[in-house]
């Protein structure tokens, strides 16, 4: 969906589009998914996100950097992208 | 296949014994996952070398009932609504509910956590029907 139209930002959907760091790179999906807490990992995706608004930075327990996206994503956006190993 | 709320508890019960150290249980709200340090956790802080202050939203896969909600207690200098009890069903597989819970206070602590949780359950959330939007419950 992101590759092929981008993804909308809908603040009725709440506070921002989770994002980390793309200094993580995850041997496998159960790591990405406790070290996240994302309900899936199956694949990734890096995006360069300069100039598109965001909220405040938090962490996750695991030390991540959280970042809440507020604007939409576009597909040039895309540096790269993969499946996590399972 | 396995209903999903079947799914979800399966999902609940392999983290919780993958993250003992993130699994909490509280007698007047039951059990839950935690993805964000909170601010009382004075020792996960110094390891992570953050001040109390980032705490400002906390994640957790939450156990209620015979259930788990997907919950975000953010304080309302994070969250983009005011302060409030939110919800809206999540799409996915499989699907959440997920609960906002927005607090005046700067930082979330577990008691933060714990004064939102009881607020959903007296609302009566584990009853209530949902659309894919944040709705205003409270």
């Amino acid at each position: 969906m992101l590759r092929k139209d981008g993804v909308r930002f809908d603040p009725a959907r709440g506070s921002g589009i989770p994002t980390t760091t793309r200094n993580f790179t995850p041997a496998n999906q159960d790591i990405a998914r406790a070290r996240t807490g994302a309900r899936n990992a199956e694949f990734y995706v890096d995006l360069d996100v300069t100039g598109v608004p965001r909220g405040p930075t938090t962490v996750t327990r695991s030390g991540l950097p959280e970042f809440p996206i507020r604007g939409d994503l576009a597909p040039e956006m895309i540096i790269e992208f993969g499946r996590v190993p399972k | 296949m396995r209903d999903e709320r079947t799914q979800r508890l399966a999902d609940f019960d392999l983290r919780a014994s993958a993250e003992l150290d993130s699994t909490f249980s509280e007698a007047s709200v039951g059990t839950y996952i935690s993805i964000h340090p909170t601010a009382d956790e004075v020792e996960l802080l110094s390891r992570l070398g953050i001040s109390a202050e980032a705490c400002m939203k906390v994640d957790c896969y939450w156990k209620h009932g015979d259930d788990v909600y997907f919950l975000q207690v953010e304080s309302r200098y994070y969250a983009n609504r005011p302060p409030g009890l939110w919800a809206r069903l999540s799409a996915g597989q499989p699907p959440y509910v997920n609960l906002v819970g927005v607090v005046g206070d700067r930082v979330i602590t577990h008691d933060t956590l714990h004064r939102v949780m009881r607020a959903f359950k007296e609302a009566g959330v584990r009853d209530m029907v949902f659309g894919d939007t944040l709705a205003r419950i409270h």
